[in-house]
């Protein structure tokens, strides 16, 4: 499975980076995240780990991950190493233009044969969860003081 | 100035609870009143005057909230005070006590709303009072539901 949203953010691309890089804001996007933090010593970066909370149709469910990708301001990557899918995959890409900021989210998940008929359920309310995050995202960077 | 006492028991000796309710990860999990966040800003373990960093959704709008701790006692009490809107004013305090069934978890707030909240504290308050009740019968299920 491999989810795609685009989205322009009227801010510098620095600004949107800082916003997505600090893993407290992410539970603000209101997508299914109740919770993320860093779980390695240090600031954040290539090899730190990552562990999440989400809550899905009022189902809890937690994943750990690793940062896999980390090119301020470029691209960020986490790789799901501990959850209910087989192995996933999360990318964030931002792309300074004119207008400010062009962002990319893909979610690529693999998913055990269980999953795959829960996703056949839950996968439509998760996706329209994810775009209403990705819009969230705008409205919240777009609405920081300059 | 509105107060709320909550208490539970939960099938869980004081050790487990408190590791439960005192880390911040879990606390947009098991709050009733809208937390979406906490975090620590102060460097160290958690102790007396360590400080942290609340984000809250009231009525769709997030706030923001910082709590200073002011009581640390493990694995028995925890108080803290807040800044930051709604309230004017804002003090918590948890307590554990080891029963025969576990532990007798008991949650109080006492707080001062903002002026511009206090108007709309009638309408608002009953449903906060159910969040916050749901909240403390959900933070027993999650601490239960964990592996002995």
């Amino acid at each position: 499975m491999r989810y795609e949203m685009r989205v322009t953010i009227r801010r510098p691309i620095e600004e949107v980076w800082a916003f997505m890089a600090d893993l407290f804001n992410i539970p603000r996007l209101r997508g299914v995240t109740l919770a993320a933090r860093q779980t390695s010593p240090g600031p954040i970066g290539l090899g730190s780990t990552v562990q999440s909370r989400a809550a899905i149709l009022g189902v809890e469910t937690g994943w750990s991950g690793a940062i896999t990708e980390w090119d301020p301001p470029h691209a960020m990557t986490v790789s799901v190493t501990k959850s209910r899918a087989r192995s996933g995959l999360i990318r964030q890409t931002f792309e300074a233009t004119t207008d400010g900021t062009k962002v990319w989210r893909t979610i690529e998940l693999e998913l055990g044969l269980p999953m795959k008929v829960v996703w056949i359920l839950a996968g439509p309310f998760i996706k329209r969860r994810w775009d209403a995050s990705t819009r969230n995202l705008k409205q919240l960077i777009e609405d920081l003081p300059r | 100035m509105p107060h709320f006492e909550e208490s539970i028991v939960i099938n869980r000796p004081p050790d487990e609870v408190w590791a439960c309710v005192t880390d911040m990860f879990n606390a947009p999990r098991m709050s009733g009143s809208g937390l979406i966040g906490l975090r620590q800003t102060s460097p160290g373990p958690l102790s007396v005057g360590s400080t942290l960093q609340g984000r809250r959704l009231i009525l769709g709008f997030e706030t923001r909230n910082i709590f200073h701790v002011t009581e640390w006692d493990p694995p028995r009490t925890l108080a803290t005070t807040a800044e930051g809107r709604p309230f004017r004013s804002l003090v918590s305090r948890l307590t554990l006590e080891a029963t025969a069934n576990g532990t007798l978890l008991v949650m109080s707030s006492e707080f001062e709303l903002h002026p511009a909240m206090k108007p709309l504290w009638p309408f608002v308050g009953p449903f906060v009072r159910r969040r916050l009740h749901a909240s403390y019968a959900h933070t027993k299920a999650l601490i239960e539901a964990k592996p002995r």
